[in-house]
C-alpha cells in the first residue's frame, strides 16, 4: 500500500490502551506505513498528551482505567476538533449499539474489534490529501 | 269442677284422622285390619278395597323388595318395636320416594297384632340433604382453599383452624382449638398480634400483616394476614377471622428471580473476561499478521513470534483458570491454595464490573511469596469473586479497592476494602442474610455474600464485616493456613 499515488499516511498517531502488548502491536504496524505513534496508557495520559501536541489520528480502547473510552473521544475531540479517531475494543462489536450511533454521529471514525487485521489499522492510517 | 272424660274410641278415630302419616294395623296373618284415611288417600284406594286384604295386595309390587312383612312378623312374634326404618320405593317412571317407619306390637281382640305408621320423608330428606351439601359446600370453601383460614373467638382463642393451616404448620385443627392465635406467632411479632387481640375493636381488614406462623418442627413461616371481624345479627363482635396467605412459595419465586439476576451478573462477569481473552488474541493475531508480510524486518520478526506465543499463552492461561473454576471438582478434598493466585483470578473475573475510574491497589504491597491457605480452590475462588464484585458495584462512579493479604502461623487473612458508600448500620447485620439487597438494579447478587460466609464457614474460617456509613466497607475474612510442607489431604 505505501508508495501508491494516492495514499498517504499520517505521520502520527496516539495511541490509548492500558494493555502494553495492545500498545506494541499499533506501534509496530503504524511504524510499517512511517506513522510515529504516541502512546498512552490512560485517559488521563492522553488528554495531556493531546493537551501537547497534535495529532491527525488517535486509537482509543473503549475501555480504560480511569475513564469510558467513548468518554475520551469526546475529550479529545473538543481538543482538537480534526483529530480522526479509531476505537478498538475487545468488549464491543462493531453492530453495538454505542459504537453506532458513536459513527453515525460522527465521533469515531472506526471501529475494530479485537482480534483485528493490521490491514485495517492501516487503512485508518491513511489520509487523503 | 266437672272433668271430662277422654272417650277412647272417638280419640282413636280423631287420632287416626289427623296424624299426617299412614296408619296400618295388621293381625297376625298380616291382613289389614285397620287403614287411615291418608294411607286411602296416597294409594288412591277406597276402605272397602282395603280392610281384609294381605300386606302383599295393598303395596305396589315396587315394595316387595323390602322385608316389611318379615319386619311385621316379627314384631308380632317378639312383641319389641321396631323404630324409624326407612324403605325406598321405587316405581318406574316416578321419582323415588322415601318412607320413614315403625312397627309396633299390639293386642288385637282375639289376637295379636302390629300398627304400621309410615311418613313419605323424601321431601324433608331433600331439604335435608341440600342443607347438608350447603354446609359441606361451605366448607370445602375453607378446607380447599389455598389460604390459612383461621377463626378465633373475640378473645383470639382459635376456633376453626383449616386443612391449608394444618398442613402448613403440621399442627391438627384439634390441637389447636382453644389455643390463642398469638401464642402460635413467632417472636417479635407474636407481642404485635398480641396486641392486636386485646383491641379487636381497632382491626382494619383493609391492612395486611407479616407475622411469622410457628410450626411444628419449631420452624416459623412468613405468612401475610388479614384480620376481620365476625358479627352476629345483634352487632356484637362474635370473633375474628384470619386470612393468610403462606409466604414461602412467593419467598421460592423470589429466589428463581434472583438466580436470573445472578445469570444477568454472571453474563457481566463473562463480559470482563472476554476482554482478558480477545485483548491477547489481538496481539498474537497481529503479530503473526506482520509475520506473514515481506517487509517485517527480521529483528521484528523474532520480536512478534515472542508476542504470538506469550498472547496465546495469555488467553489460554484466562481460560484455563476459567475452566477450573467453573468445572465442579472435588468439595472435601481440600488442598494447599495459593490465595495470592485466588485472588488474581478474582480481580479478572470481576474486572468487567469494574467501573472507570476505579483503583485496586494491595496496601501493604502484594506479598512476593505465595500465602497458602487449606482450603477448596474454585471455592475460595467464588469468595474471592464475589467480595470483589461486591467491592466493585459498591463504588459505580469509580473509586478505591484495597486489598491486604497477612498470614500467621495458624490463619490467612484476607481484607477487602472499598471506598463506596458504605454499609448503613440498620443493615450490617443482615449483609449475609440470603438475598438482602439494598439495590433493585439486576447486577446486584443478592447471594453472593450469603453464600460465601457459608463456605468461609465450611472451611473453619469467619468472613466479617465492619462499615461506617460514607467511609466504605472492609470485609475480612479468615481461614486456617495450609501447613507448610504437608500436601494436604490430596488423593494423589
Amino acid at each position: 500500500m505505501t508508495g501508491e499515488d494516492q495514499v498517504w499516511f499520517a505521520e502520527s498517531a496516539l495511541v490509548v490502551d492500558d494493555d502494553q502488548e495492545m500498545c506494541w502491536v499499533l506501534e509496530v504496524t503504524l511504524a510499517s506505513v512511517g506513522c510515529v505513534a504516541t502512546v498512552a496508557c490512560s485517559a488521563q495520559a492522553a488528554i495531556a498528551l493531546a493537551g501537547e501536541h497534535i495529532f491527525p489520528i488517535a486509537f482509543v480502547d473503549a475501555r480504560l482505567p480511569d475513564m469510558d473510552g467513548l468518554r475520551l473521544v469526546e475529550e479529545l475531540q473538543a481538543l482538537q476538533p480534526r483529530i480522526r479517531i479509531t476505537v478498538i475494543s475487545g468488549y464491543f462489536f462493531e453492530d453495538d449499539e454505542r459504537i453506532c450511533e458513536a459513527i453515525q454521529e460522527r465521533k469515531i471514525h472506526g471501529f475494530l474489534a479485537k482480534p483485528f487485521e493490521i490491514d485495517a489499522i492501516v487503512g485508518a492510517a491513511g489520509v487523503r490529501r | 269442677m266437672a272433668v271430662a272424660m277422654l272417650d277412647h274410641k272417638s280419640f282413636f278415630h280423631a287420632a287416626m284422622a289427623t296424624i299426617p302419616s299412614s296408619i296400618l294395623i295388621f293381625d297376625e296373618r298380616l291382613s289389614v285390619v285397620m287403614v287411615n284415611q291418608n294411607f286411602l288417600e296416597k294409594s288412591r284406594g277406597s276402605l272397602s278395597s282395603t280392610l281384609g286384604r294381605r300386606l302383599h295386595d295393598i303395596f305396589p309390587p315396587a315394595f316387595q323388595d323390602t322385608p316389611l312383612d318379615q319386619q311385621i312378623r316379627e314384631v308380632i312374634h317378639s312383641g319389641a318395636t321396631l323404630h324409624r326404618q326407612r324403605m325406598t320405593y321405587r316405581a318406574p317412571g316416578v321419582s323415588l320416594r322415601i318412607y320413614a317407619y315403625s312397627i309396633c306390637p299390639l293386642q288385637l281382640q282375639g289376637g295379636r297384632g302390629a300398627i304400621l305408621v309410615m311418613d313419605d320423608v323424601t321431601d324433608l330428606l331433600q331439604l335435608g340433604e341440600e342443607v347438608r351439601r350447603m354446609q359441606l359446600h361451605l366448607a370445602s370453601i375453607v378446607e380447599c382453599a389455598g389460604d390459612l383460614i383461621i377463626s378465633t373467638d373475640p378473645h383470639g382463642a382459635i376456633m376453626t383452624w383449616n386443612t391449608t393451616a394444618q398442613r402448613a404448620t403440621a399442627f391438627l385443627e384439634s390441637e389447636m382449638r382453644g389455643r390463642r392465635l398469638a401464642d402460635q406467632i413467632d417472636a417479635p411479632e407474636n407481642l404485635e398480634a398480641m396486641e392486636c387481640f386485646r383491641e379487636i375493636g381497632q382491626i382494619d381488614d383493609r391492612r395486611s400483616v407479616e407475622w411469622p406462623l410457628l410450626c411444628r418442627d419449631g420452624r416459623s413461616i412468613p405468612v401475610s394476614w388479614r384480620l376481620s371481624r365476625m358479627t352476629s345479627s345483634t352487632g356484637e363482635v362474635s370473633g375474628v377471622v384470619v386470612v393468610g396467605r403462606n409466604l414461602v412459595e412467593q419467598r421460592a419465586m423470589e429466589a428463581q428471580m434472583h438466580q436470573a439476576e445472578k445469570l444477568a451478573a454472571l453474563g457481566r462477569v463473562i463480559g470482563g473476561i472476554a476482554h482478558e481473552i480477545r485483548n491477547p488474541l489481538g496481539v498474537s493475531s497481529a503479530a503473526a499478521q506482520l509475520m506473514r508480510r515481506d517487509t517485517t524486518p527480521a529483528a521484528l520478526m523474532e520480536e512478534c513470534i515472542e508476542k504470538v506465543i506469550g498472547g496465546i499463552d495469555r488467553a489460554s492461561l484466562v481460560v484455563e483458570s476459567l475452566l477450573r473454576f467453573a468445572r465442579p471438582g472435588p468439595i472435601r478434598e481440600s488442598t494447599r491454595v495459593n490465595m495470592l493466585e485466588v485472588l488474581d483470578n478474582a480481580l479478572m473475573f470481576a474486572s468487567g464490573e469494574m467501573s472507570a475510574g476505579t483503583t485496586v491497589e494491595w496496601t501493604p504491597a502484594r506479598p512476593t511469596r505465595a500465602i497458602h491457605a487449606e482450603g477448596v480452590q474454585n471455592l475460595l475462588e467464588l469468595v474471592m469473586i464475589n467480595l470483589t464484585l461486591n467491592g466493585f458495584q459498591a463504588m459505580p462512579h469509580g473509586g478505591r479497592l484495597t486489598i491486604a493479604m497477612s498470614a500467621n502461623v495458624d490463619e490467612v487473612t484476607v481484607e477487602i476494602s472499598d471506598s463506596g458508600p458504605g454499609i448503613p448500620e440498620s443493615h450490617i447485620s443482615k449483609v449475609f442474610d440470603p438475598f438482602f439487597t439494598t439495590r433493585s438494579d439486576s447486577r446486584r447478587l443478592g447471594l453472593g455474600l450469603s453464600v460465601s460466609h457459608s463456605i468461609v464457614q465450611q472451611h473453619g474460617g469467619d468472613l466479617t464485616v465492619r462499615s461506617s456509613s460514607g467511609e466504605g466497607a472492609t470485609f475480612t475474612v479468615r481461614l486456617p493456613r495450609a501447613r507448610r510442607g504437608a500436601p494436604s489431604r490430596l488423593p494423589e
